[in-house]
């Protein structure tokens, strides 16, 4: 019993990450009406800013955390203001921009790794030691992250729903034109929401870092994970994703103990499979759905 | 001489969460008649066409060809009973050309499969031929406008006219037993309205039966024998258009139409 | 009856497609022929032709799926590996004779491919994209740990290669010969296919679903058809890419190489006769070019995808069209210059192709 709760707990964490970046999917999802198929390489970026400025650098977390979330949040909103603005003013839409950033993210894994190599890097732990729940340990670490996308969430879901900004990012999203008419700066709310659905993956990214490292393919795994939590969240939904996050977490971390640690990976994609098939919408409501 | 009775349509009744959109809808159409549903914007008449040709599920009510239920049935399976519709917004096949349009129109009649298609095998050929000549009999409904040179070109070249024009060749291409016709005439100059009046002339003589939503009178007054008159998705006027046109309430509804 | 002048339109037609299509097939059937006999049994040239046909069969395969129905698949690797695995564990564990794996194998990843299809009917661009990621990826962690079966990550190696009576597959030109001759036939397929019924329905449900449906084509059944053509297409390639390697490894099934074949039908020409080939070939190409420089390799790929995308939408071969088309001129209306009738995202703005033939 201890044990389902510890393997439940363990799950929830490492699902803490997933949910951060499904949460930049349906961010971009739900305020630009595209997809970014990007996420998981910002998630890797992330985790080599962590390394380039803590460990490289020397820098100090406080120093370091805002930095790379600008560096981040700069990367989300220029790819939106730049090749993807690019694209959409020619006509392009919805599948030129999946394309688009099919190609940036190729573009981005191959060249983290020409720039940072192909071993793996390792990055200073800033929160180290564990965390003790009655004979349980877990990393500190996972725990911080798991309240970071907590908080994330939460302050995202306030942010869209309580303040100015936030509606005009809805406004822009339901309908361009008319919140063009309004006065809604819908280019800047735009990149606005790119950039924060590139950051808030980064972030988990940098977080993870110290015990996860640096890879260049890390994004690879990670951003086909976040995209299943988007989805059996229901996409475009942030309360969605972070459920659809902790919820695949879970299922990994049962099925890793009690079936076989090899099909790890593929839970995932069971998932993915079941869910698009029986329940395309996701669990909580979403905005996309099947044709 | 119009006899049988083609279409009819009962009871049919269609909301959209809280907008109603058709109540309580009873008609019927003749073989070979043309029949006109107007009334103002927003009084049911596309969303009648929808449900007609299978693309909405109605509430309640049932919509019968020669006594056989369209209700329930997918666009497709309705399009090969023998139904064909143009679409007020124009629907075309944005990167095909005319000629591809017509065979498209033709496809109801196809019968080869994805197999015999790609090894060229006989009832492919037949297809082929038969396809073709129904492509060449539409098009040539329009000699003058949409000519033989310009066949191959993409639908994306033609203008607003010709392209209500390949709406209607591609229609009639699938030789239907009847014809739904979602405002022909919608944005044309009075010329191109005539001209396609004459056209739809052509039509009834040969027997076609059609249904037509028309906002411009002088179409329906030129072909519908009948009318429907909706608002708000009643029923508020039902009979010959001359009469019909001028009742008191259909003209308020109108509000001076 | 039908007049003389729908005779002369078509008749032009015909002209131009031997003009364009069967002359350039014989000029490469010419080409590739002369080149086989050009090269030593094993050589690395004949090698990496030999490889640039077995994936100009997927390619063309994966243009009929985008191309002609309009639905994104980042998987045709793992139809492309799937069958390649069927074969190799027949053929090995099981001692099947070839051919009969080769027909099981393909006839295997076909149905699968099928069911596929059946779901991508309800399934938005970027969900149907994601989900043939998932099926790879499925696919290759399963061959990854399917044990001593699938061999783990060494895969397996010493295949039997194909016969035909006494003539034995074993040397690369004869595969390419093999090869290429396929790729002949596929592509006389898929051009039979574009002139069919179904095959215009795939091009209709691309273009405009709903008024598709309202002509007799059923969605459910167009879906699911091209997703298994193109599934065959991938495992006649996989199969081939098996005999070529001679040993098959999870390495072969990536989301990388899905990702290429993408970017080989882009950058030729989406929806049109001979981008796969243009395509295929400069992709091949480009990354032999690039292979001793490692991980530039994916680097420059990437951006060739971004470049294309956002400047070359119609590919090479699609902008050479585009470019004839208003070389050729006429009046206004002919140039394309008619208000745009795309509503919803262009797959290439004017592409003639040999859509526009016959």
């Amino acid at each position: 019993m201890i044990d389902l709760l510890r393997l439940v707990i363990a799950g929830v964490m490492i699902g803490s990450i997933y949910s951060l970046i499904g949460l930049g999917f349906s961010l971009t999802y739900s305020g630009t009406g595209l997809i970014n198929w990007a996420q998981g390489e910002l998630y890797m970026i992330g985790a080599f800013l962590a390394w380039t400025l803590l460990s490289l650098f020397g820098l100090p977390f406080i120093i370091a955390l805002p930095v790379a979330l600008a560096i981040l949040f700069a990367l989300g909103a220029g790819t939106y203001l730049g090749p993807v603005r690019f694209v959409t003013n020619r006509g392009g839409r919805f599948v030129e921009i999946l394309l688009l950033t099919i190609g940036l993210s190729f573009l981005l894994r191959n060249g983290a790794e020409v720039i940072w190599g192909s071993t793996i890097l390792t990055v200073p732990n800033i929160i180290p030691g564990m965390f003790t729940f009655g004979s349980a340990a877990f990393p500190r670490l996972y725990v911080v992250v798991l309240g970071v996308a907590v908080i994330a969430v939460i302050s995202l879901f306030l942010f869209l729903s309580r303040t100015g900004f936030g509606t005009a990012m809805r406004a822009s999203a339901d309908n361009p034109y008319a919140a063009v008419i309004v006065g809604v700066p819908v280019r800047k709310v735009n990149a606005v929401s790119w950039g924060i659905a590139a950051a808030v993956a980064g972030l988990a990214g940098f977080l993870i870092s110290p015990l996860f490292g640096a890879l260049s393919i890390m994004g690879l795994f990670a951003g086909l994970k976040g995209f299943v939590a988007a989805v059996v969240g229901g996409f475009g939904n942030p309360r969605g994703a972070l459920l659809g996050g902790l919820l695949l977490g879970v299922t990994e971390t049962l099925v890793t103990a009690y079936v076989s640690s090899q099909l790890k990976d593929v839970v995932a994609m069971i998932l993915l499979i079941i869910f698009l098939v029986l329940r395309p919408q996701g669990l909580l409501k979403s905005t996309a759905v099947a044709a | 001489m119009p006899s049988d009775v083609l279409l009819v349509v009962e009871g049919l009744r269609k909301c959209f969460g809280g907008v109603t959109a058709v109540a309580g809808l009873n008609f019927s159409v003749a073989e070979g008649q043309t029949f006109g549903l107007i009334g103002p914007n927003g009084s049911g008449k596309t969303t009648t066409i929808n449900i007609i040709m299978g693309q909405i599920a109605p509430d309640r009510g049932s919509v019968r060809l020669a006594g056989r239920n369209l209700v329930g049935l997918r666009p497709d399976q309705v399009c090969r009973e023998g139904v064909a519709r143009t679409f007020q917004n124009l629907e075309l096949f944005p990167t095909l050309d005319l000629f591809d349009h017509a065979l498209l129109g033709a496809h109801r009649h196809t019968r080869s499969s994805l197999a015999e298609g790609l090894f060229r095998m006989p009832r492919l050929r037949r297809d082929e031929r038969d396809s073709r000549r129904r492509a060449v009999e539409a098009l040539q409904r329009f000699p003058e406008r949409l000519t033989p040179d310009r066949w191959h070109d993409k639908a994306a070249t033609l203008s607003y006219a010709n392209r209500r024009r390949l709406e209607i060749v591609r229609a009639m291409a699938s030789e239907p037993r009847l014809l739904l016709l979602d405002e022909p005439t919608a944005g044309m100059n009075p010329h191109e309205r005539l001209e396609m009046i004459g056209h739809l002339r052509d039509l009834q003589k040969e027997g076609v039966s059609m249904l037509i939503i028309e906002h411009a009178m002088e179409v329906v007054r030129a072909l519908c024998s009948e009318v429907v008159v909706m608002d708000h998705g009643e029923v508020i006027g039902q009979g010959e258009p001359g009469e019909v046109v001028e009742r008191p309430e259909i003209v308020e509804a109108y509000l001076g139409k | 009856m039908i007049s003389v002048e729908p005779h002369r339109a078509l008749r032009r037609v015909l002209l131009r497609s031997t003009m364009f299509r069967w002359i350039p097939a014989l000029l490469v059937g010419a080409g590739i022929f002369s080149f086989a006999f050009s090269q030593p049994a094993n050589s690395y040239w004949a090698y990496i032709v030999c490889l640039a046909g077995v994936y100009l069969l997927v390619v063309l395969g994966f243009n009929v799926l985008y191309g002609m129905s309009g639905q994104i698949s980042l998987g045709q690797a793992g139809f492309f590996g799937l069958s390649a695995y069927g074969y190799a564990v027949l053929t090995t564990a099981y001692s099947w004779y070839p051919w009969l794996a080769v027909i099981a194998s393909v006839a295997a990843t076909t149905t699968i491919a099928f069911l596929i299809g059946l779901v991508a009917v309800r399934l938005v661009h970027h969900l149907l994209a994601f989900l043939t990621i998932g099926f790879a990826e499925t696919v290759r962690i399963l061959m990854l740990n399917g044990g001593p079966v699938t061999g783990g990550f060494t895969g397996i190696g010493a295949i039997p290669p194909l016969t035909i009576g006494s003539w034995v597959f074993d040397t690369y030109v004869k595969l390419l010969l093999l090869t290429w001759f396929t790729v002949g036939i596929v592509a006389l397929l898929v051009r039979s296919l574009r002139e069919s019924p179904w095959g215009r329905s795939f091009v209709a449900v691309r273009d405009n679903e709903t008024a598709a449906q309202a002509f007799g084509v059923s969605i459910r059944k167009v879906r699911a058809r091209a997703f298994t053509l193109s599934a065959l297409f991938a495992a006649v390639g996989g199969i081939l890419f098996l005999q070529l390697l001679a040993y098959i490894s999870p390495d072969s099934i990536t989301v990388g190489l899905s990702t290429q074949f993408l970017i080989m039908l882009l950058i030729g020409g989406v929806a049109t006769g001979w981008g796969p080939l243009v395509g295929t070939g400069l992709i091949v190409g480009l990354t032999q070019l690039l292979q001793p420089f490692g991980a530039y390799q994916g680097l420059v790929l990437g951006i060739v995808l971004v470049a294309t995308v956002m400047l070359f939408s119609n590919g090479i071969v699609g902008s050479l069209l585009a470019l004839w088309l208003r070389i050729r001129g006429g009046s206004e209306e002919r140039s394309g210059r008619g208000a745009t009738l795309v509503k919803s995202s262009t797959v290439g703005n004017s592409k003639e192709g040999d859509d526009n033939a016959q």
